[in-house]
């Protein structure tokens, strides 16, 4: 290893390395393309998360206090957006960008200078979506979801959504290109396909999950273009068309994207836990075709979001069991990474209370995930704050969590330096609990029956809607900590030894020194 | 909601207008030649074999796709986009098709420019007095030959490492990291006339 570290000391100061702002506008270092993906993912979940709190402001009380209901659904609809295309995705674009390379012994994506367009198509169309709510009428109040009619009907502010909408899906696509041409071709010799870490396997699953769901959306906002503009009827009822198609289309590309969020985070909890368990992971082979059986049957069971749409009891049941079916290579991976810590030499780092803390509460939000998915039962719960419960569970606890356990885990690979671990645990308390405060109590209001999506509701859910404003606004600033852990890090934190953690083995642990170097693995590393 | 009508076109013309100097913008910003360095190429295998004054340097791509599995993945893909496409075409969908086709485009090129380089290669080799030069780029195949005693190691902008004589410029060490061509401009040298900068 000393070699291999003698190897590469110099990088640092190799190849004319950019300085200022071009160095930055112009990059096509992995390296520096990540750092831009994971800060851009950051800001607009400050931007995202602005516009909840804004939400759960307005819902403190019964009645409207601060908001006018379109002000209101614009949030709504801007937040769902904003969270998933311009926070979670790109924050899980950022670590690909960052580790694969360095996990296969590879010096850079495959193709880098569209990897640089990649990540700046997303600032124009996040400016877009912001720009949207300035327009006149407001943001559109659609949902995330866009369903027609109401998104043909729109104000101009949904043509800028769907600008900024086929803008981060061009922007996907070209990651996706590059990230499996760069698993596939770029590997180093003796880096065989079943040797790769699992972060690897499940981002070449999910680049080819978003390779083939991405001309769906596309498609699918286009297609809302041309109704409002150009005199189609896809949607229109009126003109023989059918606003139901909408919701087939869109949650066939929505339901896989679910899993497009959720698999990247499998694989830096499975990072995570051996690191900290000093232990292999538990049944890799299993993990990898649990993640690839997860994707196929992510194709096959969008239409459990549309129960209440109307189908036959035939594809109701279809769909029911098919979803269910899914618990199965879901509870082959909640096994093996409890499998991984059985008897492991654990310990509790920061990353690692992060991937506790998302396995814990991920497994909760499968569990309401399956109570949804039995028909009946979601014909009562259908657009109730129990949908909400459960997906945030889904997302915030399960992707979020994860990228925060993956960030303190590559932090001092990607800076040299010790982020400040009781901080770090505060903000995992912290996070923690108030995650929950927020969230948990949204099971009762779903449950007695509050929709979702409104801002304004019956007197009898006021004291959980209380509960779950402050638990928002204290999950909220318990992520300034976050920033300013990060921020203490890179200007004053310690320096960080070659391997931080003693369990890390994968290469960019065992090949390379810490910091990761600007240029790294230009002559392929040795393997076993 | 109909006194948006006008306002709406009016926006999605401007927004489509607003997009194309963007669009020309960012398809000149690929075309041109960015100042910071691209590891275009990426995993090598490098030969350097010594016998006696007689030197040979031979560089080329180690890619870890094999052909099959190119094959697979791309068809798989192109396959399962078109199902799709053709799946919601048939409900009336009709739209999803051109993304799909463009995406499946996109994909092959993708492919092709990595086949083109699948075969890439550089050989050096330094016999007597003849300096053989063999270059395998995108696909295509050139040989040079210079002779020992008057062939001139040169190093331009970038440090690009180039052989010189009688006029004729021939680029080595392409897929070479920046310390690899220091290191054959030393071996070169060593057995060459000289090294100018």
């Amino acid at each position: 290893m000393e070699a291999a570290h003698a190897q590469h000391g110099h990088d640092d100061h190799a190849h004319g390395h950019p300085t200022g702002i071009m160095r930055w506008v112009k990059s096509t270092n992995h390296k520096d393309i990540g750092t831009m993906y994971l800060w851009f993912s950051f800001a607009m979940f400050l931007v995202g998360g602005v516009m909840a709190l804004i939400i759960r402001t307005e819902l403190f009380q019964p009645g409207l206090q601060i908001v006018q209901p379109d002000f209101f659904n614009s949030m709504t609809t801007y937040h769902g957006l904003i969270m998933v295309f311009g926070a979670i995705m790109p924050a899980f674009v950022g670590f690909a960008n960052w580790l694969i390379p360095m996990q296969i012994g590879a010096p850079d994506m495959a193709f880098p200078r569209m990897n640089n367009l990649s990540f700046w198509l997303l600032p124009p169309a996040a400016l877009l979506l912001i720009a949207a709510q300035f327009m006149p009428g407001g943001g559109a109040g659609v949902g995330w979801t866009m369903y027609a009619p109401l998104s043909t009907q729109a104000g101009p502010a949904m043509d800028l959504t769907i600008f900024a909408v086929h803008i981060l899906g061009i922007s996907s696509i070209m990651g996706s290109i590059n990230i499996i041409t760069t698993i596939l071709n770029m590997r180093a010799p003796g880096m065989s396909l079943m040797k790769m870490p699992l972060f690897c396997w499940t981002w070449l699953i999910t680049a080819y999950l978003v390779v083939a769901v991405m001309p769906v959306l596309a498609g699918a906002v286009t297609m809302i273009l041309t109704d409002r503009h150009f005199g189609t009827h896809f949607f229109n009822a009126a003109g023989g068309g059918d606003p139901v198609l909408y919701q087939h289309i869109f949650w066939f590309f929505g339901h896989p994207e679910v899993y497009i969020i959720a698999i990247p985070a499998f694989g830096v909890v499975s990072q995570v836990i051996p690191a900290f368990s000093r232990k292999p992971l538990f049944g890799y082979a299993s993990m990898v075709y649990a993640t690839a059986s997860i994707a196929i049957l992510s194709f096959m069971v969008w239409a459990h979001h549309m129960y209440t749409a109307g189908m036959p009891v035939e594809a109701q049941l279809y769909f029911m069991y098919a979803t269910v079916l899914i618990a199965v290579p879901t509870g082959v991976k909640v096994f093996n990474w409890v499998a991984t810590m059985w008897k492991g030499s654990l310990t509790f780092e920061t990353p690692m209370l992060f991937a506790i803390g998302f396995l814990f509460l991920f497994t909760l939000g499968g569990f309401t995930g399956l109570v949804l998915s039995i028909t009946p039962v979601d014909v009562q719960l259908h657009d109730t704050y129990y949908v909400v419960a459960h997906f945030h569970y889904v997302m915030v606890a399960g992707a979020l969590f994860s990228a925060f356990a993956g960030i303190y885990f590559w932090l001092p690979k990607w800076t040299g330096k010790m982020y400040d671990e009781t901080l770090g645990k505060w903000h995992f308390w912290l996070s923690l609990v108030f995650f929950n405060v927020t969230f948990f109590v949204q099971h009762f209001l779903g449950l007695a029956g509050m929709p979702r999506r409104i801002p304004d509701y019956a007197v009898q859910f006021t004291e959980f809607n209380m509960i779950s404003t402050i638990g928002a606004f204290g999950f909220g600033f318990s992520q300034l900590l976050f920033l300013y852990v990060v921020v203490k890090c890179i200007r004053s934190g310690e320096k960080a030894p070659e391997k931080p953690w003693e369990g890390a083995d994968s290469l960019e642990w065992t090949h390379l020194p810490t910091p990761a170097p600007w240029h790294s693995f230009e002559t392929p590393p040795v393997l076993k | 909601m109909r006194a948006f009508e006008r306002e709406n076109r009016l926006f999605s013309w401007g927004i489509l207008i607003a997009m194309v100097p963007f669009g020309v913008l960012q398809s000149a910003r690929l075309k041109k030649e960015w100042s910071a360095p691209v590891m275009t190429h990426h995993v090598f295998e490098s030969i350097l074999e010594q016998d006696g004054a007689g030197f040979t340097y031979f560089r080329r791509h180690a890619g870890s796709l094999e052909l099959r599995t190119f094959a697979w993945v791309v068809g798989s893909l192109c396959l399962l986009l078109l199902l799709v496409a053709a799946g919601f075409a048939a409900a009336g969908a009709w739209m999803i098709i051109p993304f799909a086709g463009l995406e499946a485009t996109a994909l092959l090129i993708a492919a092709a420019v990595f086949l083109r380089r699948a075969g890439d290669f550089e050989r050096v080799d330094v016999r007597g007095d003849r300096i053989l030069v063999e270059v395998r780029e995108r696909g295509l195949a050139e040989q040079f030959e210079f002779h020992r005693g008057w062939a001139r190691v040169v190093t331009g902008k970038a440090g690009k490492l180039a052989l010189r004589s009688h006029g004729r410029t021939v680029e080595i060490g392409r897929y070479c990291s920046e310390e690899g061509r220091q290191m054959l401009a030393r071996e070169l040298h060593s057995r060459l006339g000289g090294h100018r900068a």
